[in-house]
């Protein structure tokens, strides 16, 4: 009896798994909490490259493809950042927070399931104009690229956009054909 | 291992290695297919570690802990495994060196305890590395 019902909730764990979305993922690695009176659910921290060069290095290491996210000079504050940034950002902005705080680390978790193996944040300000223009990178934006530095793909990291990377797992897989790898060992 | 002391080197940040058993390391950190797999195989069991672990890395992650590997804690891993005094389930926190910063368990009560004493640990060994000039992307 006690074993049919653990097994009911591990199926129902499964059940939850089976239908991981951003959401989902998100709220693995976060819990919610009150700041200020706004309630947030703590988004995953991301581990961002010091720049494109430093990516591209990475992804050479890796062997995976790497991916630049383009994002305002204000929101490149907090997006993938720890909890003490978020609350220096919501104090300083009358407690809000942008939607791709949440958006960004979903996109993150849905793009290293494909295979991207890191990803560097850059800003939209002046010295990186030419980047931008380079990838054609606008506000929001993550651009898949190859570790030679060759663009794959892009998408916006919207909810609405994310709800179908076919296309961005499709140039991906398309890539990893081209570039196969050794078989993980799980060591 | 190789390619997370490398990307360590690389930035001159920590990296870390989770220790697992040759089952759990499977799945733990693995996409929902994966766990879904397992389940399915395992009489629909799961380490709690599947849950706890994205967890932990997220705070290690905060602490600037820059690369995650897992090793299998067998034979074949044991000199690794007695290098850095791996147990199951417990995340090593290595410096770009190779040397070892601190040794965690993920399953040892309180995540909050241990999250404070690793970034009392990290923070130390960070404050005795040569400043680096910070750069901007």
């Amino acid at each position: 009896m006690e074993r049919s019902l653990v097994r009911i909730v591990w199926v129902a764990v499964i059940a939850v798994l089976a239908s991981v979305t951003a959401r989902d993922a998100r709220a693995a690695c976060g819990d919610k909490i009150t700041v200020d009176g706004v309630s947030i659910i703590i988004p995953a921290v991301v581990t961002w490259d010091a720049d494109v060069a430093e990516a591209i290095q990475v992804a050479k290491i890796k062997k995976k493809p790497f991916a630049i996210y383009f994002v305002s000079k204000e929101n490149s504050k907090i997006v993938g950042e720890s909890l003490d940034a978020i609350k220096a950002f919501m104090k300083a902005n009358n407690n809000t927070v942008p939607a791709c705080l949440a958006d960004v680390p979903v996109a993150v978790e849905q793009t290293r399931e494909m295979g991207v193996g890191n990803y560097v944040k850059v800003p939209l300000r002046k010295e990186n104009r030419e980047l931008a223009e380079q990838y054609g990178g606008s506000e929001n934006m993550m651009v898949i690229c190859a570790p030679t530095g060759e663009k794959l793909a892009a998408f916006a990291c919207t909810t609405e956009a994310m709800k179908n990377l076919d296309a961005v797992r499709k140039e991906i897989g398309a890539w990893q054909a081209k570039n196969p790898q050794p078989v993980a060992s799980g060591k | 291992m190789d390619e997370g002391q490398q990307i360590a080197q690389l930035k001159k940040k920590p990296f870390a290695i989770y220790f697992a058993s040759k089952d759990e390391v499977k799945i733990v950190g693995e996409n929902a297919d994966a766990i879904k797999q397992y389940a399915a195989a395992n009489g629909n069991t799961l380490p709690t570690t599947v849950f706890e672990l994205p967890k932990v890395i997220d705070q290690f992650r905060s602490m600037g802990v820059v690369e995650f590997v897992k090793a299998a804690n067998d034979k074949e891993n044991r000199d690794l495994v007695a290098k850095y005094g791996g147990a199951n389930s417990t995340l090593v926190i290595v410096a770009p060196d190779g040397s070892k910063i601190g040794i965690f368990g993920v399953l040892n009560g309180n995540l909050n305890s241990m999250v404070a004493i690793a970034k009392t640990t990290i923070e130390a060994w960070r404050n005795q590395q040569p400043a680096e000039p910070e750069k901007k992307p």
